[in-house]
């Protein structure tokens, strides 16, 4: 049977798509009902007749079944000449129609669960005012891999692009040319993982042991304790103790940035197809991320000082959205580039080299000054009632304060760089690494440039440059490269007739 | 996408230059909704200060309570000089393919938005925009909220007839 007569008839979901459906059942009255269920479950400590709390557990137990049943007796999906037609719903029942034209990708998203059964959830985004993302929870691997070359076959064919110069017809496999740009082996994936940025894992380590400690004191326990007694130096031991907790923070950190890792990038596949970019990764729910060459607005990278070492970079693909949220599954980022990759990855998606080597052009030292010259004299009189009033040594944590506020300013104002040619704009930056931002002119929704007083007093200004994926700021330059870069911008983007997406 | 890609070098002098621009000034009735706006504002606040001071008169020493009148009034005052200056820095311009805006006095900021980059536009009418005669033009484009583009201090009439100038501009740039 040909492809799209499997589809054109309305069709159900796997079976086990039951399975997922009573999950998020689950896990939204778990997520809305959280209050009385602890209630719930306290009020069963206090001597609550037990009975009618299990009775309304598995009232609602009962309930979510069966609703999770006819919730899935009443899902049908179906590909009929021009669009995918999904209805669903229970008491209100919904029609989607998602014309194949505005269908902007597909992907494929098996947790765990998934792997096991055998079957992946299919989701699809498509352009649009809603932005909404639709799924199907659960479709054998087999069918999945039929409906999404099918719809792709046919999105292609509602755009009227020829697929490839071969232009097969719609029920054969489209071949997109496929190239590896980067796999991750266990090795690469240890050197990613410990480069990573080790910030956020270090705070959840450090809060972890903070409340471990808390918890462990409420029953009487000195978690430290046996730190003491190993080096039986009680008093003296402080060096060692501090020695023996940081190591600990340190390496829990790395062990937690490590695990963070493998169950995101595990067997890491980054590959162009067609004229998009694609990963599937992970360790435990393996996940399908694209990237359509059209989709993305902005092409950022960088390095912190520990990736810099190894010479590895992390790419991250911005890709345009409805609403002001960064949208999770919208964001691909690919750790563990190196230059040769980044190069082919712009070239591939701007469509030619872009010329980034050219010399680029710093901001205003005013940047730096005009920050300077408030928050210096304040801390400084911080630091001097500190020093009169507090007690002794508490001038020193304000005083640390003060000189990484100031050299941390220092630093970004020698690390902003910017430079645009005729076709695209970059921008540079970043406080403890690089951060780097790349777009081509022609995607660029709107400008503005703003001043603030002391800007426009001294002939400088910021310029915004918005995009539908988030703003790019070129601050403090003088006001006539501001508005000479808007003028240009704004002659590109109204002379360019390539859609922005 | 049938034409072929052709990418003319354009002299950076002969670029349309957004500083020889003579704005349209909005409305004379929008200073007044601004002025109304203030006064409203102002006046419940100098009124609770002068019911807070009446009632208090035997806690706090006169002076105080007309130090803190004086600086009301003088805050109220530096309010109004605001509205003046606010409105007479905001305007706006069409050109052929954008639509700018300039507004901000101490804090400045002048917006572009090229017409094929806009989603939609809408006129709207606030109760006390309708009581001096006046509308809104709402430009939307899909750079975010922070960027989208709202003219006030328009006539209801001319608000329809840029919506749609605006609108026919995004329409044939689509087209070509």
């Amino acid at each position: 049977m040909r492809k799209s007569e499997v589809f054109a008839e309305a069709r159900r979901q796997s079976q086990w798509a039951i399975v997922f459906i009573i999950l998020r059942f689950v896990r939204r009255l778990v997520s809305q009902l959280w209050p009385i269920l602890i209630a719930l479950f306290l009020g069963r400590g206090g001597g609550g007749t037990w009975e009618r709390y299990e009775a309304i557990a598995s009232f609602f137990g009962v309930f979510g079944m069966v609703v999770s049943v006819i919730a899935y007796f009443r899902y049908y999906y179906r590909v009929s000449d021009t669009e995918l037609v999904i209805r669903k719903g229970i008491l209100k029942k919904t029609k989607l129609n998602i014309p194949f034209g505005r269908i902007q990708s597909i992907n494929f998203r098996q947790t765990l669960l998934h792997r096991l059964l055998h079957v992946t959830e299919l989701r699809l985004e498509t352009a649009g005012s809603t932005g909404e993302e639709t799924k199907i929870d659960a479709l054998s691997i087999p069918l999945a891999n039929d409906l999404r070359s099918l719809l792709l076959a046919k999105k292609q064919e509602a755009l009227g692009e020829s697929i490839h110069s071969s232009a097969p017809g719609i029920d054969s496999t489209i071949e997109e040319h496929e190239e590896t740009i980067l796999r991750l082996s266990n090795q690469d994936l240890l050197r990613v993982g410990l480069t990573r940025n080790h910030l956020v894992p270090i705070g959840v380590v450090m809060g972890l042991m903070f409340s471990a400690s808390i918890y462990a004191a409420s029953f009487g326990y000195e978690p430290w304790e046996f730190i003491q007694r190993g080096f039986d130096l009680r008093e003296e031991a402080t060096m060692t103790q501090l020695l023996l907790a940081g190591t600990l923070i340190i390496v829990l950190t790395l062990l937690a940035s490590l695990a963070r890792t493998f169950l995101n990038y595990y067997d890491l596949h980054f590959y162009r197809s067609g004229e998009r970019f694609q990963s599937i990764q992970g360790l435990l729910t393996k996940k399908e991320f694209a990237a359509n060459d059209r989709k993305v607005q902005i092409l950022n990278w960088g390095q912190n000082p520990f990736e810099k070492m190894l010479g590895l970079i992390d790419i991250r693909f911005r890709q345009a959205q409805s609403g002001d949220d960064q949208n999770k599954s919208m964001r691909l980022d690919i750790p563990g580039c190196d230059d040769e990759r980044l190069s082919y990855v712009q070239t591939a998606w701007l469509g030619y080299t872009p010329k980034l080597a050219e010399e680029k052009h710093r901001i205003s030292i005013s940047y730096f000054y005009h920050f300077a010259k408030y928050v210096i004299p304040l801390g400084l009189i911080i630091i001097g009632l500190v020093i009169y009033f507090g007690a002794p040594g508490a001038w020193v944590p304000p005083s640390i304060v003060l000189i990484l506020l100031v050299s941390g300013r220092w630093i970004s104002f020698k690390k902003k760089k910017y430079l645009w040619t005729d076709r695209e704009l970059y921008v540079g930056g970043g406080l403890i690494g690089h951060r780097h931002a790349l777009l081509p002119l022609y995607k660029i929704q709107n400008l503005s440039i703003v001043q603030s007083p002391y800007q426009w007093r001294r002939g400088l200004s910021t310029l915004l440059v918005y995009t539908a994926s988030g703003t790019i700021h070129v601050p403090y330059i003088a006001i006539e490269k501001a508005t000479q870069m808007l003028d240009q911008f704004t002659f590109k983007v109204e002379t360019s007739r390539r859609a922005w997406m | 996408m049938g034409d072929t890609f052709q990418n003319p070098q354009v002299a950076v002098a002969t670029l349309p230059h957004i500083s020889n621009i003579d704005y349209q000034r909005l409305h004379k009735e929008y200073l007044s909704t601004q002025i109304l706006g203030t006064s409203l504002f102002w006046g419940v606040a100098i009124i609770g200060a002068l019911g807070w001071t009446i009632f208090n008169r035997a806690i706090y020493p006169s002076w105080i309570n007309y130090a803190g009148l004086l600086l009301l009034l003088v805050l109220a005052g530096l309010s109004y000089i605001f509205d003046f200056a606010l409105y007479r820095r905001a305007g706006y311009a069409l050109r052929e393919h954008d639509v700018i805006y300039r507004e901000g006095w101490l804090w400045r900021k002048v917006t572009v938005v090229p017409f094929n980059r806009i989603q939609h536009a809408e006129v709207t009418e606030g109760p006390i925009d309708r009581l001096f005669g006046l509308s809104r033009l709402h430009i939307y484009t899909a750079g975010g909220s922070s960027s989208d583009l709202t003219v006030p201090g328009i006539r209801p009439d001319e608000g329809e007839r840029m919506k749609y100038y605006i609108l026919n501009k995004t329409s044939i740039d689509e087209e070509e």
